[in-house]
């Protein structure tokens, strides 16, 4: 027994996979440069979501300049699930990996696992990876690969969340779309574009419409742009959490429970995000009925606000148009135990400092607030375009950036209105002087 | 008796010294009990990278191969507390390269030799209180240390049984069988695709292998008809490098289901259910809820914790765990589910392991009421 002999051969390599899956892909999808462009879309980019071959160099989807080169390029097919999934699990490192106008049908969550590989589709709304059917998966897409790019093509129907990039470092998302069809449903998913415990987040021309939380969300992440992309009909259009040092610009969030949110939340394991700088976003209209699930944290986020900060430190929040949000254009809040709960996270600090709100312009907020901003705001009508619930660290030490400071907004030709709801103030004395927390800070530097 | 039966039970290899003895042999009448008169034919491991494209080109079995018995060198074994895999029996077997040892550690790091091959093979009985019952075996996954860390491959076997072949997009196979309660079942089962493996497997973007480990392998197994415990039985087979410790002093998990503690019980299932993704550096460590079965924070074992990204899978719950309250606790809403966008774990898939959530509801009855407010 002792000399156990083991019949084993010796360990040798190992390659990427087995030769009989390349035979077969090679069967099922034409190479990209066997394809004449006639079914991935290079029919002239004339709409701007064309050129997903070698051979249209006409410009479009993702600003790769329209010249992109297929390592495969994959069809609807009559089983697009084994197509599509073995052709991201056959992917070498640095493939593109095209996809052509239709529709796939997908029952199973999507894993991508090699780097820096690229999905690119024939545009969104021409390649449509539709999940309506999925019933595996808690993702509709998950990656946990670094590096991906994924472009040109909708995400549609997934039953919990859209594309979820999990502990990567370098994920973008650019030029696509993840939609439900039935907007604020309790019947779709959670989070539209999901990267969490990532780095190098870009998240850039993308439409989210639907999501029963976030339509955007970045979790735990650090390094982070989310630009020029459109996001309605979710309970949270953008939602910046736990992260330091994103930069949210030239977004249109409308017609969401919240437009962008910017949270701390205790019990996770990266703490103290900071430094958000949320910039040139127009945010209006952010008037749906919440429609969260009970029981996260989003569901207590009170409707009509445009920006909202949540236990968060050191953002920059500035030239934002925001307008028309019922309840209130910027609401910086600590985490309330009235609202929230209590954090029950001895290394959480619950109070929101040194944030800087400027030059934003404000039109038409406050006008039909919720009952609880109503409530909050003792009685000011309508509610003031920027609102903080003026609760405060009493251990907080000033390291010359710890008041959260308003300048320069506009609101019409006139300045900006403001409350401090004194939420924490026994009893309660809202607080309108603006001067109290006149101030400035350096701006935030710009994310590469 | 030389057939190894898929079982989560005590592991029965009558015949093992027979068939140490016996060459990685074709043996079309080797399970005849007691004698030991086969012919060896030596099964030849076939050249070339790996992985190989069928499960016959590795002679991880001798005999009828769907016998699952297994070849000279593979070593059977089997764990305290099993990962529930919709009801798909599972035998388990440990492949080390020629004259390759695993150097011990008391805790999940043990680390095995490059060549190393995890073995295991899933199948379903058609009656499970009845063992003699055909069984079918669906698929064989494999996990290879090659230079690159731990890779997953998956082998689908044929109807004939005679053959499984590398399958890397997943499958859906319709099965249907009687459970050990009596209970019918048709359910699809899921085959998972080679990049799922790492919806278990990773952690801190590596790999890793997830049942032989301290805790999972000091339990008692049956042998040659005698009990012996299972890392002893290994280091007397030479399969460690240097002296095992006494493993009576050694972390054991017991049976989930077994007679011991209800805390110990819980924490054991939940550690091999739920912490391959809920420990820092796993899939589901962004949660901030860690399952391991030695994290004693009460808010990171989810107690008053409220959830950070549950979607829907909060039940409209506050928190994970509410003490003395299982039907205010997320965490048995998830266990409870089949809904993707709820169901914990995320894989597998059809059938909610109802045994697991009758142990986690008796757990968390049985802590102090509390109203986490």
């Amino acid at each position: 027994m002792k000399n156990l002999r083991l019949a084993m051969h010796p360990f040798r390599s190992l390659p990427t996979l087995a030769s009989f899956s390349a035979v077969a892909l090679a069967a099922l999808l034409p190479a990209c440069g066997d394809n004449n462009g006639s079914a991935s879309g290079g029919s002239g980019g004339a709409t701007n979501t064309g050129g997903s071959t070698s051979t249209a160099g006409s410009g479009g989807m993702g600003g790769t300049g329209g010249s992109v080169d297929c390592a495969t390029t994959v069809n609807p097919s009559a089983d697009d699930q084994t197509a599509v999934q073995t052709a991201l699990i056959e992917a070498k490192d640095g493939d593109v990996i095209c996809f052509g106008e239709g529709t796939f049908s997908f029952k199973s969550e999507l894993g991508l696992d090699t780097n820096n590989v690229t999905l690119h589709g024939a545009g969104a709304g021409k390649t449509i990876w539709d999940f309506s059917a999925q019933d595996v998966g808690a993702n509709g897409v998950l990656i946990k690969s670094d590096g991906a790019i994924v472009e040109g093509l909708t995400v549609k129907g997934t039953p919990g969340d859209g594309i979820r990039a999990d502990a990567v470092k370098g994920i973008t998302f650019r030029n696509m779309a993840v939609l439900w069809d039935a907007a604020a449903s309790d019947k779709n998913g959670a989070y539209g574009l999901y990267p969490v415990g990532s780095s190098d987040v870009l998240i850039d021309g993308c439409e989210v419409a639907g999501a029963r939380d976030a339509g955007i969300y970045v979790g735990q992440s650090t390094n982070i742009v989310v630009s020029n992309n459109d996001v309605h009909g979710c309970v949270a259009g953008i939602e910046i959490e736990n992260s330091s040092d994103a930069e949210v610009m030239n977004n249109h969030a409308h017609d969401n429970t919240a437009g962008i949110l910017v949270f701390n939340l205790p019990n996770l394991p990266v703490q103290d995000g900071k430094r958000a700088k949320v910039h040139d976003n127009i945010v209006e209209s952010n008037n749906i009925a919440n429609f969260g699930q009970a029981g996260t944290v989003v569901s207590k986020v009170p409707y009509g606000i445009g920006i909202m900060l949540l236990a968060t430190d050191d953002n920059e929040i500035h030239n934002n148009e925001i307008k028309n949000n019922n309840s209130s254009g910027v609401l910086t809040v600590s985490y309330l135990s009235l609202i929230f709960g209590e954090p029950n996270d001895p290394m959480y600090n619950r109070y929101p400092e040194g944030n800087f709100i400027h030059d934003n312009t404000f039109e038409g907020n406050g006008n039909k607030p919720s009952p609880l901003i109503s409530g909050a705001a003792g009685g000011i009508k309508p509610i003031p375009d920027i609102v903080w619930d003026g609760c405060t660290d009493p251990a907080a030490v000033d390291d010359g950036h710890l008041t959260n400071c308003i300048n320069a907004n506009k609101d019409g030709a006139g300045d900006a209105t403001y409350a401090n709801a004194d939420l924490c103030g026994m009893p309660q004395t809202v607080d309108q002087d603006t001067t109290k927390v006149t101030c400035t800070y350096d701006p935030l530097p710009p994310q590469q | 008796m030389i057939r190894s039966r898929p079982s989560s039970d005590l592991l029965v290899i009558a015949g093992a010294a027979a068939l140490l003895a016996a060459a990685c042999a074709d043996t079309e009448s080797s399970s005849s009990s007691g004698g030991t008169t086969v012919t060896p034919q030596a099964c030849v491991p076939k050249d070339g990278p790996l992985p190989h494209e069928h499960l016959t080109d590795y002679c991880f079995f001798q005999g009828d191969l769907k016998d699952l018995t297994p070849a000279e060198g593979a070593y059977p074994y089997d764990v305290a507390a099993a990962l529930w895999s919709d009801h798909a029996a599972k035998q388990r077997m440990i492949v080390l390269p020629k004259g390759g040892k695993i150097a011990f550690d008391p805790g999940e790091d043990w680390q095995f030799p490059l060549g190393t091959i995890l073995v295991k093979t899933f199948s379903f009985y058609d009656d499970f209180r009845d063992l003699g019952t055909p069984h079918h075996i669906l698929e064989t996954r494999l996990l290879i240390l090659g230079d690159e860390g731990w890779t997953g491959h998956v082998y689908r076997w044929n109807d004939e049984q005679t053959e499984a072949t590398l399958k890397v997009a997943g499958e859906r196979v319709d099965v249907s069988y009687i459970d050990e309660t009596g209970e019918s079942y048709a359910e699809e089962y899921i085959v998972p695709n080679t990049n799922q493996c790492k919806s278990c497997h990773e952690r801190d973007d590596k790999n890793t292998f997830l049942g032989p480990f301290t805790h999972q392998m000091n339990r008692p197994v049956v042998r040659d008809g005698k009990e012996l415990n299972q890392l002893e039985d290994m280091a007397q087979r030479g399969m460690f490098e240097g002296d095992l410790p006494a493993a009576a002093g050694l972390p054991a998990f017991p049976d989930p289901f077994g007679k011991g503690p209800l805390d110990d019980r819980a924490r054991a299932y939940l550690h091999a259910n739920c912490s391959h993704c809920h420990r820092p550096g796993g899939g589901g460590g962004s949660s901030g809820l860690v399952l391991l079965q030695w994290e004693n924070g009460t808010q990171k074992n989810g107690i008053c914790k409220e959830p950070a990204a549950a979607g829907a899978g909060t039940g409209g719950h506050s928190y994970d765990i509410v003490p003395g309250h299982p039907e205010e606790s997320i965490l048995i809403y998830r266990v409870s589910s089949t809904d993707p966008q709820i169901k914990m774990p995320e894989l597998p898939n059809r059938i909610v392991d109802k045994k697991g959530v009758a142990l986690l509801t008796e757990w968390i009855s049985a802590m102090d009421p509390n109203t986490c407010q």
